[in-house]
Protein backbone atom coordinates (compact mmCIF):
# COMPACT_ATOMS: atom_id res chain seq x y z
CA UNK A 1 0.00 0.00 0.00
CA UNK A 2 1.14 3.38 -1.17
CA UNK A 3 1.25 5.93 1.94
CA UNK A 4 -1.85 8.00 1.03
CA UNK A 5 -3.64 4.23 0.70
CA UNK A 6 -2.48 3.55 4.49
CA UNK A 7 -3.22 6.81 5.65
CA UNK A 8 -7.16 6.61 4.08
CA UNK A 9 -7.05 3.24 5.55
CA UNK A 10 -6.31 4.59 8.66
CA UNK A 11 -9.02 7.28 8.93
CA UNK A 12 -12.05 5.50 7.68
CA UNK A 13 -10.86 2.88 10.20
CA UNK A 14 -11.67 5.51 12.51
CA UNK A 15 -14.93 6.17 10.96
CA UNK A 16 -16.15 2.71 11.13
CA UNK A 17 -14.57 2.29 14.57
CA UNK A 18 -16.79 5.58 15.94
CA UNK A 19 -19.54 4.82 14.16
CA UNK A 20 -19.77 0.97 15.13
CA UNK A 21 -19.25 2.47 18.82
CA UNK A 22 -22.29 4.82 18.14
CA UNK A 23 -24.80 2.34 17.07
CA UNK A 24 -24.31 0.36 20.29
CA UNK A 25 -24.47 3.19 22.73
CA UNK A 26 -27.48 4.90 21.45
CA UNK A 27 -30.54 4.75 22.92
CA UNK A 28 -32.51 5.80 19.84
CA UNK A 29 -32.90 2.30 17.79
CA UNK A 30 -33.12 4.81 14.67
CA UNK A 31 -29.31 6.51 14.83
CA UNK A 32 -28.44 2.92 15.52
CA UNK A 33 -29.64 1.49 12.23
CA UNK A 34 -28.40 4.35 10.81
CA UNK A 35 -25.08 4.66 12.61
CA UNK A 36 -24.67 0.51 11.74
CA UNK A 37 -25.17 1.46 7.77
CA UNK A 38 -22.14 4.25 8.20
CA UNK A 39 -20.34 1.56 9.49
CA UNK A 40 -20.93 -0.92 7.05
CA UNK A 41 -20.08 1.40 4.24
CA UNK A 42 -17.08 2.56 5.80
CA UNK A 43 -15.83 -1.24 5.78
CA UNK A 44 -16.89 -1.19 2.36
CA UNK A 45 -14.29 1.28 1.91
CA UNK A 46 -11.75 -0.38 3.87
CA UNK A 47 -12.36 -3.76 1.46
CA UNK A 48 -11.87 -1.54 -1.74
CA UNK A 49 -8.54 0.38 -0.61
CA UNK A 50 -7.18 -3.09 0.55
CA UNK A 51 -7.90 -4.42 -3.39
CA UNK A 52 -10.79 -6.88 -2.70
CA UNK A 53 -13.80 -4.89 -4.75
CA UNK A 54 -15.87 -7.37 -5.00
CA UNK A 55 -16.51 -7.99 -1.59
CA UNK A 56 -16.60 -4.40 -1.07
CA UNK A 57 -19.69 -3.65 -3.25
CA UNK A 58 -21.32 -6.75 -2.31
CA UNK A 59 -20.98 -5.27 1.19
CA UNK A 60 -22.97 -2.34 -0.01
CA UNK A 61 -25.35 -4.69 -2.09
CA UNK A 62 -26.32 -6.90 0.63
CA UNK A 63 -25.85 -4.75 3.87
CA UNK A 64 -26.25 -1.20 3.20
CA UNK A 65 -29.00 -2.26 0.28
CA UNK A 66 -30.45 -5.31 1.59
CA UNK A 67 -29.82 -5.73 5.30
CA UNK A 68 -30.18 -2.00 6.23
CA UNK A 69 -33.43 -1.35 4.21
CA UNK A 70 -34.82 -4.67 6.14
CA UNK A 71 -33.78 -3.59 9.81
CA UNK A 72 -35.78 -0.15 8.87
CA UNK A 73 -38.75 -1.70 7.51
CA UNK A 74 -38.74 -4.05 10.51
CA UNK A 75 -38.67 -0.68 12.93
CA UNK A 76 -41.38 1.24 11.12
CA UNK A 77 -43.68 -1.53 10.98
CA UNK A 78 -43.57 -2.32 14.95
CA UNK A 79 -43.35 1.24 15.96
CA UNK A 80 -45.82 2.50 13.76
CA UNK A 81 -43.76 6.62 13.83
CA UNK A 82 -43.54 6.42 17.69
CA UNK A 83 -39.75 6.88 18.60
CA UNK A 84 -38.80 4.41 20.86
CA UNK A 85 -35.69 4.16 22.85
CA UNK A 86 -34.24 1.37 22.95
CA UNK A 87 -35.15 -1.20 26.20
CA UNK A 88 -32.32 -1.79 28.65
CA UNK A 89 -30.75 -5.41 28.88
CA UNK A 90 -31.96 -7.67 31.10
CA UNK A 91 -28.71 -8.71 32.70
CA UNK A 92 -25.97 -5.67 31.56
CA UNK A 93 -23.80 -7.24 33.49
CA UNK A 94 -23.45 -10.18 32.19
CA UNK A 95 -23.66 -9.24 28.62
CA UNK A 96 -20.49 -6.62 29.88
CA UNK A 97 -18.39 -9.85 30.93
CA UNK A 98 -19.03 -11.79 27.91
CA UNK A 99 -18.27 -8.93 25.87
CA UNK A 100 -14.94 -8.27 27.36
CA UNK A 101 -13.93 -12.10 27.20
CA UNK A 102 -14.27 -12.74 23.95
CA UNK A 103 -13.08 -9.04 22.88
CA UNK A 104 -10.19 -9.32 24.70
CA UNK A 105 -9.37 -12.82 23.55
CA UNK A 106 -9.84 -11.67 20.00
CA UNK A 107 -6.77 -8.60 21.17
CA UNK A 108 -4.62 -11.48 22.67
CA UNK A 109 -4.70 -13.60 20.14
CA UNK A 110 -4.05 -11.23 17.11
CA UNK A 111 -1.21 -10.26 19.17
CA UNK A 112 0.24 -13.48 19.34
CA UNK A 113 -0.28 -14.42 15.95
CA UNK A 114 2.68 -12.58 14.83
CA UNK A 115 1.28 -11.18 11.57
CA UNK A 116 2.30 -12.26 8.33
CA UNK A 117 3.87 -8.97 5.54
CA UNK A 118 1.22 -8.19 3.48
CA UNK A 119 1.12 -9.99 0.15
CA UNK A 120 0.38 -8.48 -3.65
CA UNK A 121 -2.96 -7.95 -4.37
CA UNK A 122 -3.70 -10.16 -7.25
CA UNK A 123 -5.00 -7.59 -10.26
CA UNK A 124 -8.41 -9.23 -11.00
CA UNK A 125 -9.68 -10.94 -7.66
CA UNK A 126 -13.50 -11.46 -9.17
CA UNK A 127 -12.36 -14.29 -11.64
CA UNK A 128 -10.15 -16.06 -8.54
CA UNK A 129 -13.52 -16.27 -6.35
CA UNK A 130 -16.02 -17.09 -8.75
CA UNK A 131 -13.39 -20.02 -9.91
CA UNK A 132 -12.75 -21.05 -6.10
CA UNK A 133 -16.53 -20.76 -5.65
CA UNK A 134 -17.24 -23.12 -8.22
CA UNK A 135 -14.00 -25.10 -8.14
CA UNK A 136 -12.86 -25.93 -4.67
CA UNK A 137 -15.40 -24.45 -2.27
CA UNK A 138 -18.63 -25.70 -4.56
CA UNK A 139 -20.05 -28.24 -2.17
CA UNK A 140 -19.67 -25.62 0.65
CA UNK A 141 -21.16 -22.51 -1.89
CA UNK A 142 -24.08 -25.31 -2.80
CA UNK A 143 -24.45 -25.87 1.41
CA UNK A 144 -25.31 -22.27 1.90
CA UNK A 145 -27.69 -22.09 -0.46
CA UNK A 146 -29.26 -25.01 0.81
CA UNK A 147 -29.07 -23.64 4.40
CA UNK A 148 -30.33 -20.06 3.39
CA UNK A 149 -33.40 -22.06 1.22
CA UNK A 150 -34.43 -23.58 4.33
CA UNK A 151 -34.05 -20.63 6.42
CA UNK A 152 -36.49 -18.99 3.68
CA UNK A 153 -39.29 -22.09 3.87
CA UNK A 154 -38.82 -21.69 7.80
CA UNK A 155 -39.63 -18.07 7.73
CA UNK A 156 -42.59 -19.05 5.08
CA UNK A 157 -44.18 -21.50 7.82
CA UNK A 158 -43.64 -18.77 10.72
CA UNK A 159 -45.96 -16.44 9.20
CA UNK A 160 -47.99 -19.05 7.83
CA UNK A 161 -48.96 -20.18 11.44
CA UNK A 162 -49.50 -17.00 12.91
CA UNK A 163 -51.75 -16.13 10.47
CA UNK A 164 -54.18 -19.13 10.86
CA UNK B 1 -1.78 7.29 -11.67
CA UNK B 2 -0.62 8.42 -8.15
CA UNK B 3 -3.17 8.75 -5.53
CA UNK B 4 -3.36 12.89 -5.70
CA UNK B 5 -4.04 11.93 -9.68
CA UNK B 6 -6.99 9.40 -9.04
CA UNK B 7 -8.36 11.98 -6.25
CA UNK B 8 -8.38 14.78 -8.58
CA UNK B 9 -9.97 13.16 -11.38
CA UNK B 10 -12.86 11.62 -9.17
CA UNK B 11 -13.30 15.19 -8.18
CA UNK B 12 -14.17 16.49 -11.74
CA UNK B 13 -16.22 13.61 -12.40
CA UNK B 14 -18.37 13.73 -9.08
CA UNK B 15 -18.78 18.06 -10.22
CA UNK B 16 -19.48 16.84 -14.00
CA UNK B 17 -22.04 14.24 -12.70
CA UNK B 18 -23.61 17.18 -10.71
CA UNK B 19 -23.91 19.60 -13.00
CA UNK B 20 -25.29 16.77 -15.87
CA UNK B 21 -27.68 15.44 -13.32
CA UNK B 22 -29.27 19.33 -12.55
CA UNK B 23 -29.00 19.86 -16.52
CA UNK B 24 -30.76 16.45 -17.82
CA UNK B 25 -33.14 16.81 -14.53
CA UNK B 26 -33.88 20.56 -15.76
CA UNK B 27 -34.31 19.10 -20.18
CA UNK B 28 -36.27 15.68 -18.73
CA UNK B 29 -39.02 17.26 -17.13
CA UNK B 30 -39.51 19.68 -20.02
CA UNK B 31 -39.33 16.65 -22.60
CA UNK B 32 -41.86 14.58 -19.88
CA UNK B 33 -44.39 17.41 -19.92
CA UNK B 34 -44.48 18.11 -23.64
CA UNK B 35 -44.74 14.50 -23.93
CA UNK B 36 -47.21 13.94 -22.15
CA UNK B 37 -49.06 16.64 -23.35
CA UNK B 38 -48.79 15.33 -26.91
CA UNK B 39 -50.56 12.00 -25.81
CA UNK B 40 -53.18 13.73 -24.37
CA UNK B 41 -54.05 16.34 -27.20
CA UNK B 42 -52.48 18.79 -25.46
CA UNK B 43 -49.86 21.49 -25.64
CA UNK B 44 -48.09 21.72 -22.45
CA UNK B 45 -46.29 24.55 -20.91
CA UNK B 46 -46.40 27.71 -23.51
CA UNK B 47 -45.98 30.52 -21.65
CA UNK B 48 -42.88 30.47 -20.13
CA UNK B 49 -40.11 31.37 -23.24
CA UNK B 50 -40.58 29.86 -27.00
CA UNK B 51 -42.79 27.33 -26.79
CA UNK B 52 -42.60 27.48 -23.21
CA UNK B 53 -38.94 26.05 -22.97
CA UNK B 54 -37.60 27.93 -19.93
CA UNK B 55 -40.81 26.51 -17.98
CA UNK B 56 -38.15 24.15 -15.66
CA UNK B 57 -35.71 27.06 -15.67
CA UNK B 58 -38.60 29.43 -13.73
CA UNK B 59 -38.72 26.21 -11.83
CA UNK B 60 -35.53 25.86 -10.51
CA UNK B 61 -35.69 29.35 -9.38
CA UNK B 62 -38.55 29.34 -7.82
CA UNK B 63 -37.39 26.31 -5.88
CA UNK B 64 -34.97 28.05 -4.69
CA UNK B 65 -36.40 30.68 -3.13
CA UNK B 66 -39.41 28.65 -1.77
CA UNK B 67 -39.57 28.73 1.90
CA UNK B 68 -37.86 25.21 3.61
CA UNK B 69 -40.81 24.09 5.67
CA UNK B 70 -40.32 21.36 8.59
CA UNK B 71 -43.24 19.70 9.71
CA UNK B 72 -42.79 20.54 13.58
CA UNK B 73 -42.75 16.55 14.97
CA UNK B 74 -40.74 15.50 12.28
CA UNK B 75 -37.54 13.56 12.83
CA UNK B 76 -34.72 16.52 12.67
CA UNK B 77 -31.63 14.22 11.35
CA UNK B 78 -33.75 11.73 9.54
CA UNK B 79 -35.85 14.61 7.79
CA UNK B 80 -32.86 15.83 6.48
CA UNK B 81 -30.57 13.09 5.87
CA UNK B 82 -33.39 11.47 3.48
CA UNK B 83 -33.73 13.49 0.72
CA UNK B 84 -29.82 12.94 0.50
CA UNK B 85 -29.47 9.55 0.78
CA UNK B 86 -31.94 9.37 -2.08
CA UNK B 87 -30.09 11.67 -4.82
CA UNK B 88 -26.29 11.19 -3.86
CA UNK B 89 -26.71 7.45 -4.73
CA UNK B 90 -28.23 8.69 -7.94
CA UNK B 91 -25.18 10.58 -8.50
CA UNK B 92 -22.61 8.13 -7.64
CA UNK B 93 -23.80 5.44 -10.20
CA UNK B 94 -22.93 7.81 -12.83
CA UNK B 95 -19.10 6.89 -11.86
CA UNK B 96 -19.60 3.80 -13.96
CA UNK B 97 -21.49 4.70 -17.23
CA UNK B 98 -18.90 5.03 -20.11
CA UNK B 99 -20.17 8.20 -22.35
CA UNK B 100 -18.11 6.81 -25.31
CA UNK B 101 -14.57 4.99 -24.98
CA UNK B 102 -12.56 7.38 -22.83
CA UNK B 103 -14.98 9.06 -21.17
CA UNK B 104 -15.52 6.98 -17.96
CA UNK B 105 -14.98 7.68 -14.65
CA UNK B 106 -13.52 4.56 -13.16
CA UNK B 107 -13.85 0.92 -15.51
CA UNK B 108 -14.07 -0.90 -12.12
CA UNK B 109 -13.65 -4.79 -12.39
CA UNK B 110 -17.58 -4.70 -10.61
CA UNK B 111 -18.48 -2.11 -12.60
CA UNK B 112 -21.76 -4.05 -13.59
CA UNK B 113 -22.37 -4.90 -10.01
CA UNK B 114 -21.48 -1.61 -8.89
CA UNK B 115 -23.99 -0.51 -10.87
CA UNK B 116 -26.44 -2.55 -9.05
CA UNK B 117 -25.56 -2.55 -5.86
CA UNK B 118 -24.95 1.68 -5.42
CA UNK B 119 -28.30 3.02 -6.51
CA UNK B 120 -29.78 0.19 -4.16
CA UNK B 121 -28.97 2.57 -1.01
CA UNK B 122 -31.72 4.79 -2.46
CA UNK B 123 -34.22 2.38 -1.30
CA UNK B 124 -33.00 3.47 3.14
CA UNK B 125 -33.29 7.34 1.80
CA UNK B 126 -36.77 7.07 0.85
CA UNK B 127 -37.82 5.00 3.85
CA UNK B 128 -35.86 7.38 5.98
CA UNK B 129 -37.92 10.47 4.40
CA UNK B 130 -41.23 8.87 4.53
CA UNK B 131 -40.60 8.37 8.43
CA UNK B 132 -39.63 10.95 9.04
CA UNK B 133 -41.98 12.97 8.10
CA UNK B 134 -43.94 11.99 10.62
CA UNK B 135 -47.19 11.56 7.77
CA UNK B 136 -49.14 9.15 7.49
CA UNK B 137 -49.23 9.42 3.72
CA UNK B 138 -46.03 9.62 3.84
CA UNK B 139 -44.96 6.81 5.80
CA UNK B 140 -47.32 4.47 3.38
CA UNK B 141 -45.21 5.65 0.60
CA UNK B 142 -41.90 4.74 2.20
CA UNK B 143 -43.33 1.68 3.16
CA UNK B 144 -44.42 0.88 -0.38
CA UNK B 145 -41.38 1.99 -1.83
CA UNK B 146 -39.07 -0.18 0.40
CA UNK B 147 -41.01 -3.44 -0.43
CA UNK B 148 -41.27 -2.80 -3.93
CA UNK B 149 -37.24 -1.73 -4.12
CA UNK B 150 -36.39 -5.19 -2.29
CA UNK B 151 -39.02 -6.77 -4.47
CA UNK B 152 -37.94 -5.77 -7.97
CA UNK B 153 -33.85 -5.63 -7.21
CA UNK B 154 -34.07 -9.38 -7.38
CA UNK B 155 -35.47 -9.97 -11.04
CA UNK B 156 -33.74 -7.11 -11.75
CA UNK B 157 -29.99 -8.36 -10.80
CA UNK B 158 -30.72 -11.72 -12.24
CA UNK B 159 -31.78 -10.62 -15.73
CA UNK B 160 -28.71 -8.77 -15.71
CA UNK B 161 -26.65 -12.10 -14.21
CA UNK B 162 -27.49 -13.34 -17.59
CA UNK B 163 -25.43 -10.73 -19.58
CA UNK B 164 -22.66 -10.91 -17.28
CA UNK B 165 -22.50 -14.60 -18.20
CA UNK B 166 -22.88 -13.70 -21.93
CA UNK B 167 -19.61 -11.22 -21.06
CA UNK B 168 -17.71 -13.36 -19.19
CA UNK B 169 -17.09 -10.61 -16.82
CA UNK B 170 -18.24 -7.90 -14.77
CA UNK B 171 -15.93 -5.26 -16.49
CA UNK B 172 -17.96 -2.44 -18.49
CA UNK B 173 -15.92 -2.22 -21.04
CA UNK B 174 -15.42 -6.03 -21.32
CA UNK B 175 -19.06 -6.19 -21.77
CA UNK B 176 -18.73 -3.49 -24.55
CA UNK B 177 -16.18 -5.42 -26.14
CA UNK B 178 -18.92 -8.65 -26.19
CA UNK B 179 -21.05 -6.51 -27.97
CA UNK B 180 -18.88 -5.69 -30.79
CA UNK B 181 -20.47 -7.89 -33.41
CA UNK B 182 -23.70 -8.44 -32.01
CA UNK B 183 -25.59 -6.85 -29.42
CA UNK B 184 -27.45 -8.55 -26.53
CA UNK B 185 -30.35 -7.59 -27.58
CA UNK B 186 -30.39 -9.90 -29.69
CA UNK B 187 -29.25 -12.91 -27.43
CA UNK B 188 -31.08 -12.15 -24.46
CA UNK B 189 -34.75 -10.35 -25.82
CA UNK B 190 -36.20 -11.46 -22.58
CA UNK B 191 -33.35 -9.96 -20.30
CA UNK B 192 -33.74 -6.88 -21.68
CA UNK B 193 -37.52 -6.23 -21.22
CA UNK B 194 -37.17 -7.64 -17.59
CA UNK B 195 -34.59 -5.43 -16.91
CA UNK B 196 -36.57 -2.44 -18.44
CA UNK B 197 -39.92 -3.57 -16.62
CA UNK B 198 -37.77 -4.21 -13.12
CA UNK B 199 -36.12 -0.35 -13.74
CA UNK B 200 -39.21 1.36 -13.98
CA UNK B 201 -40.37 -0.50 -10.45
CA UNK B 202 -36.80 0.25 -9.43
CA UNK B 203 -37.08 4.08 -10.18
CA UNK B 204 -40.97 4.14 -9.31
CA UNK B 205 -42.06 5.50 -12.22
CA UNK B 206 -45.93 4.24 -13.91
CA UNK B 207 -47.30 1.29 -13.93
CA UNK B 208 -45.21 1.12 -10.91
CA UNK B 209 -45.36 4.79 -9.46
CA UNK B 210 -47.60 3.21 -5.85
CA UNK B 211 -44.97 5.12 -3.79
CA UNK B 212 -46.13 8.15 -5.04
CA UNK B 213 -49.65 7.71 -6.02
CA UNK B 214 -51.28 10.97 -6.23
CA UNK B 215 -54.91 9.95 -5.89
CA UNK B 216 -54.33 7.83 -3.12
CA UNK B 217 -50.98 8.90 -0.90
CA UNK B 218 -51.09 12.84 -2.05
CA UNK B 219 -47.34 12.55 -3.32
CA UNK B 220 -46.33 9.50 -1.22
CA UNK B 221 -42.57 9.91 0.67
CA UNK B 222 -42.28 13.69 -0.34
CA UNK B 223 -45.67 15.03 0.61
CA UNK B 224 -44.26 17.19 3.72
CA UNK B 225 -40.98 18.17 1.44
CA UNK B 226 -41.01 21.48 -0.47
CA UNK B 227 -37.75 23.90 -1.97
CA UNK B 228 -34.80 22.48 -2.74
CA UNK B 229 -35.27 19.46 -0.72
CA UNK B 230 -37.91 18.21 -2.54
CA UNK B 231 -36.02 19.20 -5.37
CA UNK B 232 -33.27 16.62 -4.38
CA UNK B 233 -36.14 13.65 -4.86
CA UNK B 234 -37.10 15.49 -8.72
CA UNK B 235 -33.45 14.96 -8.98
CA UNK B 236 -32.96 11.96 -7.80
CA UNK B 237 -35.80 10.38 -10.00
CA UNK B 238 -34.31 11.49 -13.16
CA UNK B 239 -31.59 11.45 -12.59
CA UNK B 240 -31.37 7.64 -11.40
CA UNK B 241 -34.29 7.39 -14.75
CA UNK B 242 -30.96 8.45 -17.38
CA UNK B 243 -28.80 6.46 -15.33
CA UNK B 244 -30.60 3.03 -15.62
CA UNK B 245 -31.25 3.82 -19.59
CA UNK B 246 -27.67 4.28 -19.79
CA UNK B 247 -27.05 1.08 -18.39
CA UNK B 248 -29.74 -0.35 -20.70
CA UNK B 249 -27.84 1.01 -23.81
CA UNK B 250 -24.42 -0.70 -22.25
CA UNK B 251 -25.91 -3.82 -21.16
CA UNK B 252 -28.35 -4.73 -24.25
CA UNK B 253 -27.85 -2.45 -26.99
CA UNK B 254 -24.03 -2.21 -27.48
CA UNK B 255 -22.98 1.07 -25.57
CA UNK B 256 -21.67 3.63 -27.86
CA UNK B 257 -20.75 1.03 -30.87
CA UNK B 258 -22.57 2.03 -34.28
CA UNK B 259 -21.79 3.20 -37.71
CA UNK B 260 -20.65 6.62 -38.92
CA UNK B 261 -21.17 9.14 -36.10
CA UNK B 262 -18.65 8.46 -32.95
CA UNK B 263 -19.71 6.62 -29.63
CA UNK B 264 -20.66 9.17 -27.56
CA UNK B 265 -23.13 9.97 -29.92
CA UNK B 266 -24.48 7.10 -30.69
CA UNK B 267 -24.24 6.28 -26.68
CA UNK B 268 -26.49 9.47 -26.03
CA UNK B 269 -29.19 8.60 -28.98
CA UNK B 270 -29.68 4.86 -27.75
CA UNK B 271 -30.24 6.25 -24.18
CA UNK B 272 -32.33 9.26 -24.45
CA UNK B 273 -34.65 6.34 -27.49
CA UNK B 274 -34.72 4.19 -23.59
CA UNK B 275 -35.93 7.35 -21.69
CA UNK B 276 -38.92 7.97 -23.85
CA UNK B 277 -39.58 4.88 -24.16
CA UNK B 278 -40.40 4.90 -20.17
CA UNK B 279 -42.24 8.58 -21.13
CA UNK B 280 -44.43 6.72 -23.55
CA UNK B 281 -45.55 3.89 -20.99
CA UNK B 282 -45.96 6.36 -18.08
CA UNK B 283 -48.54 8.59 -20.00
CA UNK B 284 -50.28 5.21 -21.68
CA UNK B 285 -50.85 2.41 -18.89
CA UNK B 286 -52.71 2.97 -15.91
CA UNK B 287 -51.14 2.19 -12.20
CA UNK B 288 -51.01 -1.21 -11.15
CA UNK B 289 -52.67 -1.99 -7.44
CA UNK B 290 -50.50 -2.41 -4.17
CA UNK B 291 -50.88 -5.97 -4.18
CA UNK B 292 -50.93 -6.56 -8.24
CA UNK B 293 -47.62 -5.41 -8.19
CA UNK B 294 -46.17 -7.55 -5.48
CA UNK B 295 -47.56 -10.81 -6.94
CA UNK B 296 -46.35 -9.92 -10.24
CA UNK B 297 -42.49 -9.41 -8.86
CA UNK B 298 -42.66 -12.94 -7.25
CA UNK B 299 -45.05 -14.84 -9.31
CA UNK B 300 -44.12 -13.55 -13.02
CA UNK B 301 -41.04 -11.79 -13.33
CA UNK B 302 -38.79 -13.71 -10.55
CA UNK B 303 -39.69 -17.13 -12.53
CA UNK B 304 -38.95 -15.79 -15.63
CA UNK B 305 -35.92 -14.69 -14.54
CA UNK B 306 -34.70 -17.53 -13.76
CA UNK B 307 -36.48 -18.79 -17.20
CA UNK B 308 -33.71 -15.91 -18.89
CA UNK B 309 -30.93 -17.75 -17.00
CA UNK B 310 -31.67 -21.19 -18.75
CA UNK B 311 -31.85 -18.88 -21.94
CA UNK B 312 -28.92 -17.09 -21.86
CA UNK B 313 -26.78 -20.71 -21.08
CA UNK B 314 -28.08 -21.93 -24.08
CA UNK B 315 -27.05 -18.27 -26.22
CA UNK B 316 -23.65 -19.43 -24.32
CA UNK B 317 -23.59 -22.75 -25.93
CA UNK B 318 -24.93 -21.13 -29.68
CA UNK B 319 -22.02 -18.54 -29.38
CA UNK B 320 -19.44 -20.41 -28.30
CA UNK B 321 -20.90 -22.92 -31.58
Amino acid sequence: MSGGQSMLFVLVGVVAAVSALYAVLTRQILRSIMSLGAFLTAVAVEFYVLAADFVSVVQIFVYVGGVVVLMLFALMLSASGERHPLAGADRPGLGAVLAYLVGGGLVVASLGAGLPEPGKAPAQTVDLLGRSFLGGQLFAFELMGVVLLAAVVAALVVARGERQ
Amino acid sequence: MSGAATFAWGALWGAVSLTIVGALTTVLVLVERKISGRIQMRVGPMHTGPHGLLQTVADIVKLLFKEDVRPARADAMAFRLGPLLTAVPAVLSFAVIPFGAPLIMRDLNVGVLYFLAVPGVTAVGLLLAGWASYDNYSFLGGLRSSAQFISYEIPRTLAVVGVVMLAGSLRVSAVLEAQRTVPFLVLEPLGFVLYLVTTLAEVNRTPFDIPEAESELVAGYHTEYSGFRWALFFLAEYGALFAASAFATVLFLGGGNGPLLPAFVWFLVKTLAIVFLTMWIRWTLPRFRSDQLMRLAWKVFLPLSLVNLVLAGLAMQVVAG
